[in-house]
């Protein structure tokens, strides 16, 4: 816990604080990642890779009104674009952990594929907006200023993702309860 | 639907995620198929995991670093680079010997998938400065779980359940459970989330960090293993050290080691590792469930959500201090030759804290607060728990330093901090607590 400080104040501090970068925003970045790549091992080693660039990258960047971990998030954003062009196959769907012993959890379990499903074909910085929102719960004041684009066109960002997420659960046949 | 209508209702669908507006049909289904969609990727990653990661990638850094410093400088003696060539060489050949105990260590361990059951003896390093506590430990790495239950005595004192970041502590005296969204919602939570096998587990897992020595104690052939823990720039140097058997390659005994500024390297803690085995998942499936009685009180606690920050303070009258419910807990005006200087209200962002200032004694009440000077180091020796009389209480090295004593009392923490004392102070400063009517 830290107090909070002024954008470019943290920028500055970031860009020289590599260990404190990394310790602020590893878990994040690899959410970011496993919901892109649908698994976590593959985020682990990847968010690896987003931070080395970031020691080699960072110092050299140019305060422009956005945070470091902007930065991070396009970084990733491409490093997850190209692993998924090297996997040149479909996404799996995210681990599930528990078996499936029953009706239940089979429902469950075929909802949740279709929803990952669903995610993946999202285009990719609407996928970026619904996880800062929904995800690391930021306010969409702060996904605008991490995206660069306006509060309204976030939040219609997130109304467009919804309804695409649900007409693909309605052409599979799964009903999504209120 | 025109474009203006379509504003409109992303910005309601905006208000029903934050809380704002009650969600008519449409909203409620659009807003539940977003947090469904995107609930595989809410998980928690503690720092036990973060520093896990930077430890991994720091070695990366640091040939960056090299390679940064090398490039502009082509040229190189000859003679420089044989002895480089030599230097990996001997250092590679080195390595392979600690290696080797590495591996069979890990392989003693058994796989990720694999349920460790350790029973674990955790005696003072200078005898008598604490008593005697024996913990039962699952560990399930492949699942994200431990579970640990720990015995004073003979009384049970406390079980705790850590399932995917989630830790849930069961407190049987006071017949309470605690429930926190993440070791961070706990002051002394991620020290206590440290078991130390399962550290000692992911050390070995960690490449190149492990220094291991043949020895012959008490007619057993042993080697003693030490893995650095943590060398941060704002915390208290720490190494964790492990005897292992020689034949059977399983811990025999676990040292936590402090070095504190101006002082050697000393053990603080020490565990007798009594029992370990390993476990198939469906063996230990019940040792994975809080054993609650009836009736018992849940209590929520949540992890902090966004960046403290310190919103102000207000001195007390201690009539003032008197009407907090439920009731503070303090020392009395004097303590043992120090006087009561204040009591304060302190205000975060993320809720109220109250304050006794007693020369170089601090006391804290506290609930959906953590004050920044008690929250444990990342990476610190593992806390201790002990029964007092009102409650159970955490004794835990804080991210600066200093010992903190905390305790647990109806859903309400108090925390002691006093730079200058001795652990053994901290015993009786526990004891001194009393609520202020």
């Amino acid at each position: 816990m830290e107090e909070d400080l002024g954008g470019e104040e943290r920028f500055r501090r970031e860009q020289r604080d590599f260990e404190g970068l990394f310790r602020s925003h590893y878990p994040e970045i690899v959410r970011y990642l496993t919901a892109r790549l649908g698994s976590r091992e593959e985020a682990d080693d990847l968010a690896a890779e987003v931070f080395l660039e970031a020691f080699r990258r960072v110092p050299g960047l140019r305060w422009r009104g956005k945070p470091v971990l902007a930065w991070l998030y396009r970084v990733a954003g491409n490093m997850a674009a190209d692993a998924l062009r090297r996997r040149g196959r479909e996404v799996p769907s995210a681990e599930i952990d528990a078996p499936v012993s029953s009706e239940d959890a089979a429902e469950r379990l075929a909802e949740r594929e279709a929803l990952s499903r669903a995610l993946q074909t999202l285009p990719r910085d609407h996928q970026l907006v619904v996880h800062l929102r929904l995800v690391e719960g930021y306010p969409f004041a702060e996904v605008s200023r991490l995206t660069g684009r306006s509060v309204g066109a976030c939040q219609m960002v997130v109304l467009r993702a919804a309804r695409r997420l649900r007409a693909q659960l309605e052409q599979e046949g799964i009903n999504v309860p209120a | 639907m025109s474009r203006r209508d379509e504003q409109e209702l992303a910005a309601r669908l905006a208000r029903v995620l934050d809380g704002e507006e009650t969600p008519g049909d449409e909203l409620a289904s659009l807003a539940t198929v977003l947090e469904r969609a995107t609930e595989p990727a809410r998980f928690e990653i503690s720092e036990q995991e973060v520093e896990q990661a930077l430890a991994t990638v720091r070695p990366r850094l640091e040939l960056r670093k090299h390679r940064r410093r090398r490039q502009p400088r082509l040229v190189l003696a000859f003679g420089t680079a044989a002895a480089a060539a030599l230097a990996v060489l001997v250092v590679t050949f080195t390595q392979i010997g600690g290696l080797d105990v590495e591996a069979k260590a890990l392989a003693a361990l058994g796989g990720p998938g694999t349920v460790l059951h350790v029973d674990e003896r955790i005696v003072p390093a200078v005898p008598g400065t604490f008593p005697v506590s024996t913990r039962t430990v699952w560990l399930d790495p492949g699942r994200h779980r431990e579970a640990w239950g720990q015995v004073v005595r003979g009384i049970p004192i406390e079980t705790t359940l850590v399932e995917n970041g989630r830790v849930s502590r069961y407190l049987p005296e006071q017949n309470t459970v605690i429930v926190g969204s993440s070791c961070l919602a706990f002051a002394s939570g991620c020290a206590e989330v440290l078991d130390p096998v399962g550290f000692y587990r992911e050390a070995l897992r960690a490449p190149g960090i492990v220094k291991s020595k043949r020895e012959r104690i008490g007619g057993r052939d042993v080697y003693r293993l030490t893995l650095p823990v943590q060398s941060l720039p704002d915390a208290v140097p720490i190494e964790q050290r492990a005897t292992i058997d020689a034949k059977t390659y399983l811990p025999v005994e676990i040292d936590w080691l402090e070095q504190r500024p101006g002082e050697g390297l000393r053990v603080v803690t020490r565990i007798l590792v009594t029992r370990i085995e390993r476990l198939s998942e469906e063996a230990a499936a019940e040792a994975f469930i809080l054993p609650l009685s009836a009736g018992a009180r849940i209590i929520q606690r949540a992890a902090p959500k966004a960046k403290l920050r310190l919103l102000g303070q207000r001195r007390l009258s201690l009539a003032e201090a008197r009407g907090v419910v439920p009731k503070l807990l303090w020392l009395g005006d004097f303590y043992r030759g120090r006087t009561l200087l204040g009591v304060d209200q302190v205000r975060w962002n993320a809720g109220v804290a109250f304050r006794f200032r007693y020369d170089d004694i601090t006391v804290w009440n506290y609930t959906s607060v953590i004050p920044p000077d008690l929250v444990a180091g990342r990476l610190a020796a593992p806390s201790k728990t002990l029964p007092a009389p009102l409650g159970v209480a955490r004794f835990y090295s804080s991210r600066t330093g200093n010992v903190v004593a905390e305790l647990e009392r109806g859903g309400r923490s108090v925390a002691v901090v006093a730079p200058m004392l001795f652990k053994e102070d901290y015993f009786a400063l526990i004891r001194g607590l009393r609520p202020l009517g």
